[in-house]
């Protein structure tokens, strides 16, 4: 077992130093701002007091926002910075399993911690706009958390950036 | 002959508006290998090549016997990288980064690592942040010698350095070359650099690698054709690889009419 100590932290495989050092505290932190603000705007329209399909139709709208607009704008910041250095590492003997598993991690970060905090929103404000839409849009928002997770690891800019 | 460490078969990569086109060559233990072309030949991309083929479109890059396209963990353990884009981490001492990344390579000292940068006079305590592009060099340079790769990779290590640095830096890589017995290659478009320190010369155009020869015989070929045209004392100059390159074509030629004029003469 090869053992790194940085400071007061042991890891025990490098891999696991990869994942937790390559993308920095700075970018994840980033990451949650991006997050409250497209979140924010996502919610903001989608929990308007419209019923029925145009309701439905405004929710899809403000998802689909949130989709592109979301991912888009946190990826030409902190994705850039993060997906760059995972990009550049590979010119280390690390393990192409661990900077799949960093992506997922990065993506899975953001997709679970917008997801939570859409719902927590939601639900604080359905006694003022009605509560009848949460479920749709919530299995919506799982739907696009997959896909967001699948498009960026695997296919998207980050994807695309290993072993270039 | 020796066995080859490095050997690369038919290497291609193709991007929307440029194509690395089968390159093939080879280079044996502790020999320095120039490789030289303009801006866009396709250096830096077959420098990359030689670091991951899994992604090239074909071809094999073997070092150490080792397949690095099948094993790239274990190939990448015998290379060692000198490049601007290095991910090293900025907000960490040497020492630290040294410690965090040298544990990826199984033959990583820490104590040859810390011997190299006393040699190289770079402070362990300092921040890579603070350190100048060519301090950086040498901090890549005492990395990677640290654990003991069979080949070095330098993509402009020494591009827009100024002279008296660089004259330092080959001599800290000859230095390095004698003792470790690693082989280089060297990729720039300084080829005054070459004319010191390079034993083969490689020069990329259009993706292609347009020859790869020994230096002591591209000056020869060079001396051989300036006799021809200027007499026998033009062949006692100075020869620079710069002028080489240049007339390259013409050396080519002149050699196949001399053939052409053999065949006549036997004729």
């Amino acid at each position: 077992m090869n053992v790194i100590k940085q400071t007061d932290r042991e890891y025990k495989t490098p891999e696991e130093a990869f994942d937790r050092v390559m993308v920095s505290g700075g970018y994840r932190m980033f990451l949650l701002v991006v997050m409250f603000f497209m979140v924010g705007v996502e919610l903001f329209v989608g929990l308007m007091p419209v019923e029925g399909c145009i309701g439905v139709a405004i929710f899809a709208a403000s998802l689909l926002v949130g989709l592109v607009a979301g991912p888009l704008f946190w990826e030409t910041n902190a994705n850039y910075k993060a997906a760059r250095r995972i990009r550049r590492a590979v010119y280390f003997p690390i393990r192409k399993s661990a900077f799949l598993l960093s992506k997922i991690k990065i993506m899975g970060e953001y997709v679970a911690v917008r997801w939570v905090i859409a719902l927590v929103v939601q639900l604080a404000g359905a006694p003022l706009f009605g509560a009848g839409n949460i479920l749709l849009y919530q299995g919506v928002l799982l739907a696009a958390a997959v896909v967001n997770i699948l498009f960026y690891c695997f296919i998207g800019t980050v994807g695309a950036g290993l072993g270039e | 002959m020796e066995e080859a460490l490095l050997k690369v078969n038919g290497i291609s990569k193709k991007y929307h508006s440029f194509a690395l086109n089968e390159v093939t060559f080879s280079l044996e233990p502790g020999y320095i290998l120039g490789l030289t072309g303009r801006n866009g030949a396709g250096k830096t991309t077959l420098i990359k090549q030689l670091l991951h083929p899994e992604t090239a479109a074909s071809g094999s890059v073997t070092i150490a016997g080792i397949d690095a396209g099948k094993h790239p963990v274990q190939a990448k353990q015998e290379m060692g990288v000198l490049m601007e884009e290095m991910p090293f981490l900025e907000d960490w001492s040497l020492e630290k980064n040294g410690k965090l990344l040298g544990a990826y390579y199984e033959k990583f000292s820490q104590e040859a690592f810390e011997k190299y940068l006393r040699k190289f006079e770079l402070g362990k305590g300092t921040t890579y942040r603070n350190l100048s592009r060519g301090m950086r060099m040498k901090f890549q340079l005492a990395f990677a010698l640290a654990y003991k790769p069979k080949l070095l990779l330098m993509d402009e290590a020494t591009g827009g350095l100024d002279v008296v640095f660089r004259k330092e830096f080959y001599y800290l890589l000859q230095e390095a070359v004698e003792q470790e017995m690693v082989s280089v290659i060297i990729s720039t478009h300084v080829t005054e650099d070459l004319d010191k320190v390079a034993d083969y010369v490689a020069f990329m155009e259009g993706g292609r690698m347009k020859f790869f020869e020994s230096k002591e015989e591209l000056y020869e070929k060079y001396q051989n054709y300036m006799r021809r045209l200027h007499g026998e004392a033009a062949g006692h100059g100075t020869v620079r690889l710069e002028d080489v390159i240049y007339h390259y074509d013409k050396l080519v030629e002149g050699k196949e009419r001399q053939k052409d004029e053999c065949y006549k003469a036997d004729r």
